[in-house]
């Protein structure tokens, strides 16, 4: 099963915002994180990344800042700030809300 | 098998990653080395990682435009402003076009002069640029050049005409040159200073 694009394009600053909990990280890590979180079943473009990376440091929930790889290239870490944590949960409810939504409706003797 | 810590990532891309602000290349290029790494450790040959290494990263020209619909450059980022401001902030430049030019028709102007046409000059063209933002290339080469305008018009004015009768009373001038030489060599070693000159 696959899942559709404007649900994993809905689904991306949720998951991006909740892995930068786990601690700092670069762009292509994140993406492996989420092929990994997801066992292959979320496919992301890795170009849809950047521009959401990029919205949520101009937003302030996250900050940059350029380092280096092993090897000696430019890497830019991306780390969660302070206001973030309020988008997490905002986020948390929101999405724990359709959930419960679609539950109720396709499973109503349990729900 | 060569390395990916020994390729040239911007060469190997260059013409898919000119359309991209210092920046966000230089973030791409650790992106598509660290794919390239991926993919060669799998077996593929250089161009076969590459071409997979593109493909995954998606379209270029809906990515570029999706970063340019972005404000993410700390520094130009958050200069975007709506058109009001933008032909207000024309104005500002053909203020501070002026401005500089005072020090090229003035025989000896004084400090207040230079200090002022510098700072309508260039924060004039800051502004300026950051309406040329969407116009990665046009913004680069404006900004070397406002940069080297205001070098030109400081030598100019400093040792052609006001250094000889200043620097004898005035032993501070020259100390104060050197901290600023410094300060902004200082400066662009910063990445995020240097990306958004360079």
């Amino acid at each position: 099963m696959k899942i559709n694009k404007d649900l994993v394009a809905a689904s991306a600053t949720p998951i991006i915002l909740t892995l930068l909990q786990e601690g700092e990280s670069y762009g292509y890590a994140i993406i492996q994180r989420v092929r990994e979180l997801s066992e292959g079943e979320v496919i992301w473009t890795d170009g849809m990344l950047y521009p959401i990376l990029h919205r949520l440091e101009s937003q302030g929930l996250i900050s940059a800042r350029w380092g280096e790889s092993e090897s000696g290239r430019k890497r830019k870490y991306y780390r969660l700030e302070a206001p973030a944590k309020e988008a997490i949960d905002d986020e948390r409810r929101q999405w724990n809300t359709m959930n419960l939504i679609l539950a109720r409706l396709w499973n109503p003797q349990t729900a | 098998m060569e390395s990916p810590d020994r390729l040239n990532i911007a060469a190997l891309f260059r013409r898919e990653l000119s359309r991209f602000p210092r920046a966000v290349a230089l973030e791409l290029e650790d992106h598509l080395a660290e794919s390239i790494d991926a993919q060669l450790a799998l077996g593929k040959s250089l161009s076969e990682a590459r071409e997979a290494a593109l493909k995954t990263l998606g379209d270029l020209g809906e990515l570029a435009r999706d970063l340019r619909s972005t404000p993410s450059d700390p520094i130009w980022g958050g200069l975007r402003m709506p058109w009001q401001l933008r032909l207000l902030s024309l104005g500002w430049v053909a203020f501070g076009l002026i401005c500089l030019s005072r020090v090229c028709t003035e025989s000896n102007p004084t400090y207040l002069t230079i200090a002022g046409s510098l700072f309508f000059g260039l924060s004039g063209s800051a502004v300026g640029l950051s309406v040329l933002r969407r116009r990665e290339v046009l913004r680069r080469w404006a900004l070397r050049f406002s940069v080297g305008l205001g070098l030109v018009l400081v030598a100019k004015s400093l040792l052609v005409h006001s250094a000889p009768a200043i620097l004898p009373v005035a032993p501070w001038v020259m100390p104060v040159m050197a901290a600023g030489a410094l300060l902004s060599a200082w400066g662009l070693s910063r990445p995020g200073i240097r990306n958004a000159f360079l």
